[in-house]
């Protein structure tokens, strides 16, 4: 017992987890946000702004701290500047610049574009805003970033700040909360789909590509719904992946392909279903988080080997030997 | 040192048992339907649904349609035709790889008003599709929110219930005046609504030329337009019909 709270206790305070993993996150958390921003611009005082007041009976009783005045109902200007800021923000977030200071100030703006109108968010909305939440203490750009590259440039000066004890904590903590997250949403999930008949027989995934809300490409969806061994198939892929999750993700030898196959099941629900591409970006960052820095450098590595056939495999500037004891 | 090293440790490992925990209860209590203290204290922010697709899965299709009437030069009472809300809001984006959030609203809407309707008494929700405004002998009367409430409630003691379905009433009464202006560029003295769910073939009877399923049809009755709507709103809704009908 005290060996294992000694293990722990070091895992929670040595070193920064899922540092790649969480870079990759950002990015992908912030394409999840721009899919949302870009495509709704020129409908967005009547979805969010002055010209959906007539949601605010509603919106103005979220029961937390909405941040009204930064996307301000009242005024078409300052809404629209708040907007525009927003997408700024996004696309700083993505580049990795400043990251501790600009996630809390993203975070701000979600919170309040989803008050704004109540009738607009998803499940993919409400799992970025909760998780980004808990990443406000998270590492999110130790690579891919502009954080990573100054970093790089001004040598290890910043070394101290980051291996302290304090933030490795709320980072690893952050980690296990997001974990944690996307588990109880595969699990109550999959036990929902489990206790009625509707995915075992296939009809689930039918309705899922049937209904017209949902449908970008009708006649792909046609196309596929027509094969009942496609849809049975994807059905029980979708209850294995789901139900058995924690399990796969646990086991390190099928945790790479459990992620490949959700992964995979994701990429298809926001190419085929409408308006989910935030949910389905949002549940692939987390979905990642599982794997390890060290997972991923062996997965570069099959990449080089076994698919562009590198015969010398050399290690990417951005992931350090020193960066890779953070596993 | 090495026992401060532990001390540290192990209050590492309490903070981190204590958080994961405790976010298990409040994320699993959010997702189950029963209440409980911790769900009425955190569900305004971590509140969460993961039931979409299971297990009563949505088999239906919502789409809003709204219409209005109002008396013309000659004394006549006009009333326009059903404008079909849902259908115009998402019919831009077919076939594009990201939509936008327009093709949400009135679905999303109409179901949530559907379950507010759904959760009031039989005989409250033969009133709720009763009209809300009444014209007789020339004298138009318009009836106050409080009189709305009165009616709907009538014998029984839900009154929140009332409330939450006369909220969502007057939210659509604003949304059904600035379309119905938008989309035949006249202004109304009342307007109606009504949701009409399409369900397809089931995946047995995936291949039928016939329609297995009838469309259900819930038709509320006429309000009185709202005098007070957000001008730009009206401007904003037009450019939006344009860009989703091609004109």
């Amino acid at each position: 017992m005290i060996s294992m709270t000694t293990k722990f206790g070091n895992w929670l305070l040595q070193s920064k987890h899922s540092l790649i993993s969480f870079s990759l996150l950002r990015i992908i958390y912030g394409l999840g946000m721009l899919t949302v921003l870009i495509p709704s611009f020129a409908d967005r005082s009547v979805l969010w702004g002055p010209s959906s007041w007539w949601v605010d009976p509603e919106a103005k009783r979220r029961g937390y701290w909405t941040f009204d005045t930064v996307l301000n109902k009242s005024n078409e200007i300052l809404f629209d500047v708040g907007y525009v800021a927003f997408i700024v923000l996004v696309l700083v977030f993505i580049a990795g610049w400043k990251t501790r200071y600009i996630t809390p100030l993203v975070l701000i703006m979600l919170v309040a574009l989803q008050s704004n109108n109540s009738y607009l968010t998803n499940g993919g909305d409400t799992l970025g805003r909760i998780t980004l939440t808990f990443l406000i203490f998270a590492n999110l750009s130790e690579h891919f970033s502009i954080d990573s590259w100054l970093r790089r440039r001004k040598g290890n000066f910043r070394e101290k700040e980051r291996s302290n004890e304090f933030w490795n904590l709320l980072h690893n903590i952050a980690l296990l909360l997001c974990m944690t997250q996307i588990v109880i949403v595969y699990l109550v999930s999959s036990y929902l789909k489990l206790i009625g008949d509707n995915w075992i027989d296939g009809t689930g995934f039918f309705y899922s590509l049937n209904l017209e809300a949902y449908q970008i490409y009708p006649m792909i969806n046609e196309l596929l719904w027509q094969s009942t061994l496609f849809v049975k198939v994807s059905s029980w892929l979708t209850l294995i992946a789901q139900g058995g999750f924690i399990i796969f993700v646990l086991w390190r030898k099928s945790r790479p392909w459990a992620v490949a196959v959700l992964f995979t099941m994701h990429l298809g629900i926001a190419v085929l279903l409408a308006g989910l591409w935030q949910f389905s970006l949002v549940m692939i960052a987390l979905d990642l988080l599982f794997i390890s820095n060290r997972e991923w450098t062996t997965i570069r590595g099959f990449i080089n080997k076994k698919i562009l056939r590198k015969k010398d495999i050399e290690a990417a500037p951005a992931i350090q030997h020193k960066e890779l004891i953070n596993v | 040192m090495a026992k401060q090293g532990q001390k540290k440790r192990f209050m590492a490992v309490i903070a981190a048992l204590v958080m994961v925990l405790g976010y298990t209860t409040v994320a699993l209590s959010m997702s189950v339907e029963a209440s409980s203290p911790v769900k009425s204290a955190l569900s305004p922010y971590f509140s969460q649904k993961w039931n979409v697709f299971a297990p009563n899965i949505q088999k239906k299709d919502y789409f809003l349609e709204v219409r209005n009437r109002s008396v013309n030069s000659d004394g006549k009472t006009v009333e326009s035709e059903w404008i079909p809300v849902t259908a115009i809001e998402r019919r831009g984006n077919k076939g594009s790889l990201a939509q936008s959030r327009i093709q949400k609203l009135s679905q999303n809407v109409s179901t949530a008003y559907l379950s507010r309707y759904n959760k009031l008494k039989s005989d409250q929700r033969t009133s709720a599709r009763k009209d809300f405004v009444s014209v007789s002998q020339s004298k138009r009367k318009v009836m106050s929110d409080d009189e709305i409430i009165e009616l709907l409630k009538g014998e029984q003691k839900n009154s929140s219930a009332v409330v939450r379905f006369v909220r969502m009433d007057y939210m659509l009464v604003r949304y059904a005046t600035v379309f119905t202006e938008a989309h035949s560029d006249t202004s109304a003295d009342e307007v109606q609504w009504r949701v009409v769910r399409k369900q397809n073939n089931d995946f047995a009877h995936r291949f039928m030329e016939s329609d297995q399923f009838e469309d259900r049809i819930t038709t509320f009755g006429w309000r009185a337009s709202d005098a007070g709507s957000y001008e730009p709103a009206v401007e904003e809704l037009e450019q939006i019909i344009d860009r989703q009908e091609g004109r």
